[in-house]
């Protein structure tokens, strides 16, 4: 597999140092690093392997409102920075661990490295009570 | 290929009898390709002995910078082809989106802290951003790839012939870790260096001066052995020798680590005024 630009691998180490929950993705929108606060967030198991968990997608996918409804893309923090190379917030709803389903705050950070090449985006969760 | 060495000292210049194997010009190396096409890789002091051969007037010289901290520009001002007129000079460097190479390359050319300016040198320079797709000059095929080290910082893939360079200066792939990551497509720098005939690599630590210094974008000569390892180079050139090491202690460095070194690797002392054909 080709080496990683290395925007993803710095934040990659940056990431497995925080105690924030952190996940990196791809240009195309593949998980490619989870660091543990957000595999545990998440209720991903994955400590004990060194490949990133095959949940690809799934915080763009599983996410809904409050209600239930799905999290349309153009709401979707991760999307806008994926698709529009732009920062994004939006508080919503993900399944995390023993399959509750939780409110978080998420916020998606494009990395844009020279303002023609994108690696991809970071995105930064954290639970936040129901108001 | 013909590549010769003639900085290998990292940081500052480190002139005296206790630095004279190694020697104390700060990085600067020569690349000639069998076409006579001549690159000259960072600007550090080496330069200006470099100049000596430069004699015939007519022929280009590119000179390919990493980045452009002091010690791999400094020798730029006393690169004497530069001051000779109609002498055809590029200049490549690490790309930015906000400021230009000449710009940049003139916060240092300049007054106060040099007297004259680039603009004034007599040379036809051409400046350029070095391409991250991969560029060609006369018969060398160049890659240029952003690596781990404080600001923009590129390291070089030179090939000719089926012969590979691989010249990485400055360099922290253990950056977070205090080791080199075992998944070759987590490792900084990893496709510039794979399969590398020659890979000269940043080694300016021991292991202890590593642990106080993570983070200032350099490796320990163990993480660059492991580096160097991994990405399947032949042979492996130390380089950017820290200014408080002194000759014999990167000799008991190179002896330790020559011990550790896998089968089918090479290390060599990056001692200046060496030359490898490739």
């Amino acid at each position: 597999m080709a080496q990683k630009a290395i925007e993803i691998i710095l934040m990659r180490q940056l990431a497995g140092c925080l105690g924030t929950p952190v996940l990196l993705f791809d240009l195309d929108g593949n998980l490619v690093f989870s660091n543990r606060p957000a595999e545990m967030l998440l209720g991903w198991d994955a400590h004990d392997s060194a490949a990133p968990p095959c949940r690809c997608n799934d915080p763009l996918r599983d996410a809904t409102r409050e209600d239930g409804t799905t999290l349309p893309d153009s709401e979707h923090p991760l999307h806008r920075a994926l698709r529009n190379g732009q920062s994004g917030h939006a508080c919503l709803w993900l399944p995390c661990a023993r399959g509750e389903r939780r409110r978080l705050e998420a916020t998606a950070i494009a990395l844009d490295t020279d303002g023609v090449r994108r690696a991809g985006a970071m995105l930064f969760l954290w639970e936040t009570p129901a108001p | 290929m013909k590549v010769t060495l003639w900085g290998t000292r990292g940081s500052l210049p480190t002139p005296g009898c206790e630095t004279l194997r190694y020697g104390g010009n700060t990085s600067c190396v020569e690349v000639v390709g069998e076409d006579g096409t001549r690159l000259v890789l960072d600007a550090g002091t080496g330069i200006r002995c470099l100049s000596n051969t430069c004699a015939d007037p007519a022929q280009r010289v590119d000179v390919v910078l990493t980045h452009l901290h002091l010690d791999h520009i400094q020798g730029l001002g006393f690169f004497r082809p530069l001051d000779e007129p109609g002498r055809e000079i590029h200049i490549w460097g690490p790309p930015c989106t906000q400021v230009d190479l000449g710009s940049r390359l003139t916060r240092y050319l300049s007054p106060p802290l040099f007297p004259a300016r680039l603009a004034d040198l007599a040379a036809r320079l051409t400046l350029h951003d070095a391409p991250l797709d991969g560029f060609e000059i006369g018969s060398l095929r160049i890659e240029a790839a952003l690596v781990c080290h404080p600001g923009t910082t590129l390291g070089y893939r030179i090939s000719e012939g089926g012969r590979t360079l691989a010249y990485i200066p400055d360099h922290e792939p253990a950056l977070g870790r205090g080791d080199i990551e075992q998944d070759r497509q987590w490792i900084s720098g990893f496709e510039l260096a794979h399969d590398a005939d020659l890979l000269i690599h940043d080694s300016q630590y021991s292991l202890a001066e590593y642990a106080r210094h993570a983070g200032w974008g350099h490796s320990a000569l163990s993480h660059a052995l492991s580096f160097a390892a991994q990405a399947g180079a032949r042979r492996f050139v130390t380089f950017h020798h820290d200014p408080s090491h002194e000759d014999t202690m990167l000799d008991d460095m190179l002896a330790q680590t020559r011990s550790q070194a896998p089968a089918g690797l090479e290390v060599i002392p990056g001692v200046e005024g060496a030359s490898f054909h490739l």
